[in-house]
């Protein structure tokens, strides 16, 4: 496997306060990775070792198959969480500067400007200053800025704050297209929902510590929380899913039936089961939502508070 | 490596490109920085030039009532054209240009002195001026109607009507004479009238006891005492204007200069921390590359007004003869010292700008280090005074001080050893690389953090860290 980005170790401390410590991270070629964690766990830190604007007192990183992203800015697109714009530039000024800070000619620089203006439904900005726009747009005016000189490493810190509904939508078609392009992506976010719709790999961390790593398939495995929901039509007539082997424990909550499966149960046949029992208005096979896997993890670190968080399956 | 040094300094042009242009093509820097200053010098140098030539020819009637029986005549044949043709023909000629030239040596006004200038710009006045057509009414005593007479100087009969006093030869007798001229006559014609009035009187004085007026003026004249300052390559005559002037010129313009660059520096670089551009920027640039893009780019801010502002001042010297003063050499001496000056003035705007959070905040940090440079400001007086003096010697080989007090020594005209200025260079930009090294570490750390304004130390101990 390909390592786009590659942490060893890494720990950065601020004064008394260690922000990271001993992370290993490491991000393949070619992938769309979430990277999580509540405020403060230490993920912009991280992202600004990655980028060299910090550097680790211990460990190592290695971006792009170098020992410093100082020597690869030209093939990275970054996009701080910390982002502002030159209020007096005109738009079309910022982005070809911004390009052409990143290597991209005077000319291929206009152009793309121009170019993406349109993509991201800016059109007729270009000779505005940028103080003239709106908070929105100056936000695409940004993530554009970040990509403009096409980098094969794409690191977005937050991006989706700020953004309203539509503009969210188009950034996620954005991702994802550029991830389609074969770019690898990394982005932070509190927006879990949106990265688990897009994401195909998920980091964690918490305390500076990494707490989750894995793609998405593995963390549905894994986090499986076998568990089926039901709700039968009219009276339920007797039907009590307790009594159908293999069910563990059964809990109502607001009309709806959480049934709780054994270790080794089939879920499948017990939804069949279920079916043949009793009239039902509804039944499906709960997911894991990233939601859940946050909130579980970070929980537990709260709770136990020993800074070592177990990755094993918590059974209820 | 070689390419991606290439790459590098080209980022730095980037940044250096762009900071120029965000200072110079905005209106403040455009109007404040160089239109005004530039309408204003114009003015100083053109007004004289359109108001000296305008006057328009003296002609008329005067009436004379002299009762002297002697000025009259006098006054008449000064202001005749005959009289004035002769003297203009003779102004032409070799002998009498020799002969001005001995008399103005005669009175200490060498080739270079202002005050050359001035007679020059007397003579060329005088050349200039159209001859006069005048008719004269001679009144007596008895012909002298007051009210007659003004009320035809009111029409516009008589352009001036003269009273000369009976005694007006002597020099006791108070407001001998009285001259009455119409308001529409041009205050150029009216001086001319009075003062042709009053030399004639003078001479008229000085005839009546028997003597030459203009041998008295001649023996008038005090005799020039050549001051002297022995010079190894022979003596070289002291100017005191220039003495003080012309360091202090060098030292002004420097100050203004790399302050004002040094002052967009500051601004630009609270700003960028302000509106949280920095790390955007860091995405395509290091820290080192960023901070040196914009000390050169205002470092071209700063040279340009340097150049316009020193042209204005070699200009506006030239114009009024003051040109001399000014030695190329000196000029080219200046110049490390005002780079060096400038990199001082700019790593201490940057490592503030970096470290605080407002402008508010960057003038308490500032103090340590304005303390220090302000001194040459405050003690240029001295320093311009004995520019060899101890005070004067050590100050400048004090790094952050060493540009400002080389300018005030170097612009006096006394030699200052060669050792001096080949180690002040040494020590200088030996300085100016400690503090561009220590300012690299201010700024690294300085543009990303926020919060709680850094105090000096605080300055001090993210040197020691990173």
């Amino acid at each position: 496997m390909d390592a786009a980005i590659e942490i060893r170790g890494v720990t950065k401390t601020f004064g008394e306060k260690t922000a990271v410590d001993g992370l290993d991270l490491v991000v393949p070629t070619g992938s769309l990775c979430g990277f999580l964690g509540p405020n403060g766990a230490g993920k912009s830190t991280t992202i600004r070792m990655i980028m060299s604007i910090y550097f680790p007192d211990k460990g190592e990183i290695s971006v792009l198959g170098k020992k410093s992203a100082i020597e690869s800015k030209d093939r990275i697109g970054y996009l701080p969480e910390e982002r502002g714009i030159y209020r007096k530039m005109k738009v079309g000024d910022f982005l070809t500067y911004m390009a052409r800070l990143k290597g991209v000619d005077s000319a291929a620089a206009r152009k793309r400007a121009a170019e993406w203006l349109d993509r991201v439904a800016l059109p007729d900005v270009f000779k505005k200053k940028c103080e003239e726009l709106s908070k929105g747009m100056q936000q695409k005016v940004q993530i554009v800025a970040s990509i403009i000189h096409d980098p094969e490493l794409i690191i977005l810190d937050e991006p989706f704050s700020g953004l309203d509904p539509v503009n969210s939508m188009l950034l996620q078609r954005l991702i994802l297209q550029m991830n389609e392009e074969g770019k690898t992506i990394i982005f932070s976010t509190h927006v879990l929902f949106q990265a688990e719709q897009i994401c195909n790999r998920i980091f964690l961390i918490n305390r500076g510590k990494k707490v989750l790593d894995d793609t998405m398939e593995g963390i549905r495995e894994r986090f499986d929380p076998r568990t089926i929901l039901l709700r039968t039509r009219g009276q339920r007539n007797g039907f009590d899913p307790r009594t159908v082997a293999g069910v563990r424990k059964v809990e109502e909550r607001k009309g709806d039936l959480e049934v709780y499966l054994d270790e080794d149960a089939d879920p499948v046949e017990m939804m069949r089961t279920m079916m043949n029992m009793a009239e039902l208005e509804k039944i499906e096979l709960r997911k894991p939502s990233l939601e859940d896997v946050f909130v579980r993890l970070v929980e537990d670190a709260r709770i136990s508070d020993s800074g070592e968080v177990e990755l094993v399956d918590h059974s209820h | 490596m070689k390419v991606l040094s290439l790459m590098h300094s080209n980022k730095i042009l980037l940044v250096a490109a762009r900071e120029y242009k965000a200072t110079v093509m905005t209106k403040a820097f455009i109007v404040g920085a160089i239109i005004f200053p530039i309408v204003i010098w114009s003015a100083a140098i053109l007004i004289p030039t359109l108001v000296s030539s305008e006057t328009p020819k003296l002609e008329g009637t005067v009436a004379i009532m002299d009762g002297t029986g002697v000025v009259a005549d006098a006054f008449k044949k000064a202001l005749d054209p005959e009289t004035i043709k002769a003297q203009l023909a003779l102004l032409g000629t070799e002998g009498a240009k020799e002969q001005a030239e001995a008399t103005l040596q005669q009175m200490g006004i060498d080739k270079n002195s202002p005050a050359r200038a001035v007679a020059q710009r007397q003579i060329e006045r005088f050349s200039t001026q159209p001859i006069p057509d005048l008719k004269y009414i001679d009144l007596t005593p008895e012909e002298e109607n007051e009210d007659q007479l003004r009320q035809d100087v009111l029409s516009g009969k008589l352009i001036a009507w003269i009273h000369i006093d009976e005694h007006a030869l002597d020099p006791l007798v108070p407001h001998p004479v009285s001259m009455l001229t119409s308001n529409h006559m041009h205050a150029d014609n009216s001086d001319r009238l009075a003062s042709v009035l009053k030399q004639t009187i003078t001479n008229e004085r000085f005839t009546q006891q028997g003597m030459s007026l203009q041998q008295v003026v001649l023996m008038l004249i005090p005799p020039q005492i050549d001051t002297m300052k022995a010079k190894a390559e022979g003596n070289v005559e002291s100017n005191e204007i220039a003495d003080i002037f012309v360091p202090f010129g060098f030292m002004m313009l420097l100050w203004i200069s790399t302050f004002t660059g040094g002052q967009y520096l500051l601004t630009s670089t609270v700003e960028e921390k302000q509106n949280k551009i920095i790390e955007v920027i860091l995405s395509g640039t290091s820290p080192m590359q960023l901070m040196t893009g914009k000390i050169l780019g205002q470092g071209a801010v700063s040279l340009t007004m340097l150049l316009i502002y020193a042209a204005m001042a070699v200009g506006g010297l030239q114009k009024f003869n003051y040109g001399y003063l000014i030695e190329p050499s000196k000029l080219l001496l200046v110049a490390p010292y005002f780079f060096m000056a400038f990199f001082f003035v700019a790593c201490m705007m940057a490592s503030v700008g970096s470290a605080v959070n407002e402008m508010r905040e960057a003038q308490a940090l500032m103090m340590p280090v304005m303390m220090v440079v302000m001194l040459p400001l405050l003690a240029w007086m001295p320093i311009v005074r004995g520019p060899n003096d101890p005070f004067a010697t050590i100050a400048s080989f004090i790094p952050p001080m060493t540009p400002f007090v080389m300018a005030l020594r170097l612009g006096t005209n006394q030699p200052i050893p060669a050792w001096q200025i080949a180690t002040t260079l040494l020590i200088g930009f030996a300085g100016v690389f400690v503090f561009l090294w220590m300012t690299g570490k201010i700024f690294r750390i300085g543009i990303l953090m926020s919060g709680k304004a850094p105090n000096f130390m605080t300055l001090l101990r993210w040197v020691r860290m990173a």
